[in-house]
């Protein structure tokens, strides 16, 4: 009775435990030794089920598991098996099933012994292969690469920093933008005095320091004012509307000189006929050089010419055509300005009434 | 070998300038996906006839106009007409733009099915493509399941210079009920690289998913040390991993399955599967998986025998330069495959005989470019 029982507690597998528990329901009688060998017997077809070997899968009805028993008394053959765990296959339940089956095997003489190594190794595998089975489950094709492709494992790391840079496929492109680093490099250490590379800590003080070298090996400047001059040009002695408008008089300046030289000249575009004109002498070009300021600057409206009010408005009023139209509102308030809204003087106003 | 009820695509009268504005006829049902996606590569309109005419359900079938639901989804400018019976349609081609998209796919395939047409042009889009897909994840119908794709299709791609595709699955859900989903993500290229691979080298390597849903988690466990029991005999260095969903993201119906795949020492994958659709033993699952596998490294070759299809068609969109690949039996599909390519890009394969029932096919590449990616 109490083998029994111990015989029915261990038992984990859910499937043999189901069999089992069906067996148990059919024979009422519990007849130990009938229960035990049907257990047995399912316990072996699963067993044989697991391992592959090539047998008809069909049931085996608990009688014929006894009748089987019985005829195979002398097989004490065992079976090693080395059942390693994969990663995280193995509970808790299922080692501790495998170890108590081999107690139960053990007891049995009539029975095919069938010893399960125990699932330590298999805890070994799964705290090696863990991060093996982050790399396979991952789902980058890239991470993958342990497994996959691993020739490109070196070209994974270039391909992240080249992540930003994927219209560079060509080798010459590559090639190129390495010269350019080395320039950078080269130009930084061996063109600039040693005093600048302490000095010039802020990538615009090394742009700076960059620029006015190039200026100074170049000849556009004198050797040791090269920075300077740059430095000349962001200080201003104008103000940024000052300045702004400065810019926009040089343009139309240069458009003007542009148009007459094209109406002057024999051939479309600037030129005379011994050749282009020397672009620095003329003034200065659309392109900006060094220190030149062009573009659009922070708060540079765009100006319209001509629709400025000329003359004598005086703050109040419209002055156009020669007639300085007043509305009843700045009659009536005497002096006062007409209130409302922010006023830009030189902008155009839309105004009702 | 005479393949029943196929027909060779009209070709129009040989090669002239004409040809290629010409609309190509293809007839059946079968073997649509491919012929779908040489149509959106090639920019060639088609026209496919005669799709299940004497079937009980006449025409297209429900997941297939879910296919191409989802190009018209990710092609932009695209035009499909479907005939009233649904036995025939024209697809006229737009371009491919790229970008987010999601997907909801029938229930008759899995997203395996789906997600075979969109592999291939997701590198040729005009931005990176994102598309999240909800259907079944497992297997229906000897589909490829996500995992499949995941550990051998996205790796194929790697020696033709796509890499950083990524599958993500975040959740499972087998047959009939599906409510798995999927995140693929791609990145664009403007050239395919051009392979010479013709070692299969020899397998070091097995590993494998065995994926369960709505089930007891011990029938993975099951079908992993049913399948090591036949394969631990060859290779040492075998894992098999068990990936286990629980609650909300196990999906609506129970399965499982299992995924195996094959290593050499030249980066070369053998894949097979089996899945609870076969059978409800867990055991019988494994095995069976396990025997497929060996069955498939038997044929040989560098490129597992489900992607061929797409090894050769990178080959051909790759540089004008000859490319080589060594494969073993050359399925059906991929015989029909290359009728259609030449029918469909001109591109023709020289095959020459590589000893043990081998074969190495080379061919000139058309020099495809992604005309769709912007030049930044």
């Amino acid at each position: 009775m109490a083998k029994s029982d111990k015989v029915r507690k261990v038992h984990g597998i859910s499937s043999v435990q189901k069999i089992s528990k069906a067996s148990a329901a059919l024979s009422d009688d519990d007849d130990d030794y009938d229960d035990k060998a049907a257990m047995l017997a399912a316990l072996q077809a699963h067993g044989r089920v697991m391992f592959g070997f090539n047998e008809p899968l069909n049931g085996e009805s608990s009688a014929q598991g006894a009748l089987r028993m019985a005829t195979s008394s002398d097989d004490q053959g065992s079976v090693d098996e080395d059942s390693e765990g994969d990663g995280e296959g193995s509970s808790e339940g299922g080692a501790a099933d495998e170890s108590d089956e081999s107690e139960v095997e053990g007891h049995s003489s009539a029975v095919q012994e069938v010893v399960f190594a125990g699932t330590s190794r298999g805890r070994d595998d799964a705290s090696l292969s863990k991060n093996e089975r982050r790399a396979f489950l991952n789902g980058k094709s890239s991470k993958l690469l342990g497994f996959a492709s691993g020739e490109t494992s070196t070209d994974s790391g270039r391909k992240r920093r080249r992540d930003a840079d994927e219209d560079d496929d060509d080798e010459d492109d590559q090639s190129n933008r390495k010269l350019d680093k080395t320039l950078h490099e080269m130009l930084l250490t061996n063109l600039l005095p040693s005093s600048t590379l302490s000095t010039a800590r802020r990538p615009i003080d090394k742009q700076k320091a960059i620029s006015g070298r190039l200026l100074e090996l170049a000849k556009y400047e004198l050797p040791g004012q090269g920075s300077s001059s740059l430095s000349k040009a962001s200080f201003s002695t104008h103000s940024a509307k000052i300045r702004t408008g400065i810019i926009h008089a040089r343009d139309k300046r240069e458009e003007e000189a542009r148009k007459e030289a094209e109406a002057a000249s024999w051939v479309r575009g600037i030129g005379t006929v011994s050749g282009k004109k020397k672009t620095t002498e003329t003034g200065r070009q659309r392109r900006a050089g060094v220190g030149v300021e062009v573009g659009k600057k922070k708060g540079m409206e765009s100006r319209k010419d001509g629709e400025r009010d000329r003359g004598l408005t005086m703050g109040i009023g419209k002055f156009r055509n020669g007639m300085l139209s007043l509305s009843q509102r700045e009659i009536a308030r005497g002096s006062a300005k007409v209130s409302g809204g922010p006023r830009f003087k030189g902008k155009k106003r839309s105004r009702k009434g | 070998m005479a393949i029943q009820g196929e027909i060779f695509p009209d070709k129009g009268k040989g090669r002239s300038t004409s040809a290629a504005q010409e609309i190509l006829r293809f007839s059946s049902h079968r073997f649509l996906r491919q012929r779908l996606v040489l149509c959106i590569l090639s920019g060639r309109s088609i026209r496919v006839d005669n799709i299940r005419p004497d079937d009980v359900h006449v025409g297209l079938r429900d997941y297939e106009i879910n296919l191409l639901r989802l190009v018209e989804r990710i092609t932009n400018g695209s035009t499909i007409d479907i005939s009233v019976t649904g036995t025939s349609f024209v697809l006229h081609p737009g371009i491919l733009p790229g970008g987010r998209h999601t997907h909801t796919c029938h229930l008759g395939r899995s997203i395996g099915y789906y997600l075979e047409l969109l592999v291939p042009l997701a590198p040729f889009c005009k931005k990176p493509l994102t598309v999240t897909l909800h259907g079944i994840t497992g297997s229906v119908n000897t589909d490829l399941t996500v995992d499949s794709i995941r550990t051998v299709t996205l790796p194929h791609l790697h020696m033709f210079g796509i890499e950083d595709m990524e599958l993500k699955i975040i959740k499972r859900g087998s047959a009939p009920l599906g409510g798995g989903e999927i995140t693929f993500s791609s990145p664009i290229v403007r050239h395919l690289k051009t392979i010479q691979v013709v070692d299969p080298g020899k397998i070091g390597k097995l590993r494998g998913i065995a994926y369960s849903t709505r089930v007891s988690p011990q029938f993975a466990n099951r079908m992993v040390e049913a399948a090591r029991g036949i394969l631990n005999t060859f290779v040492p260095d075998t894992y098999l991993y068990t990936d286990v969903f629980k609650g909300e993201e196990s999906g609506k119906s129970p399965g499982f399955g299992i995924t195996l795949v094959a290593q050499s020492s030249t980066y070369t994958l053998h894949s097979a599967e089996s899945s609870s659709a076969t059978s409800r033993i867990p055991e019988e699952v494994g095995v069976r998986a396990a025997r497929l596998l060996l069955k498939e490294v038997q044929s040989g070759g560098c490129v597992d025998s489900r992607h061929q299809w797409l090894v050769l068609l990178f080959m051909a969109l790759g540089k004008e330069d000859v490319g080589k690949c060594l494969f073993g039996q050359l399925t059906s599909n991929t015989v029909q495959f290359m009728r259609d390519m030449q029918a469909s890009l001109g591109v023709r394969f020289r095959i020459t005989d590589a000893g043990s029932n081998l074969l190495l096919l080379s061919c000139l590449g058309v020099g495809y470019s992604n005309v769709n990616k912007r030049v930044d």
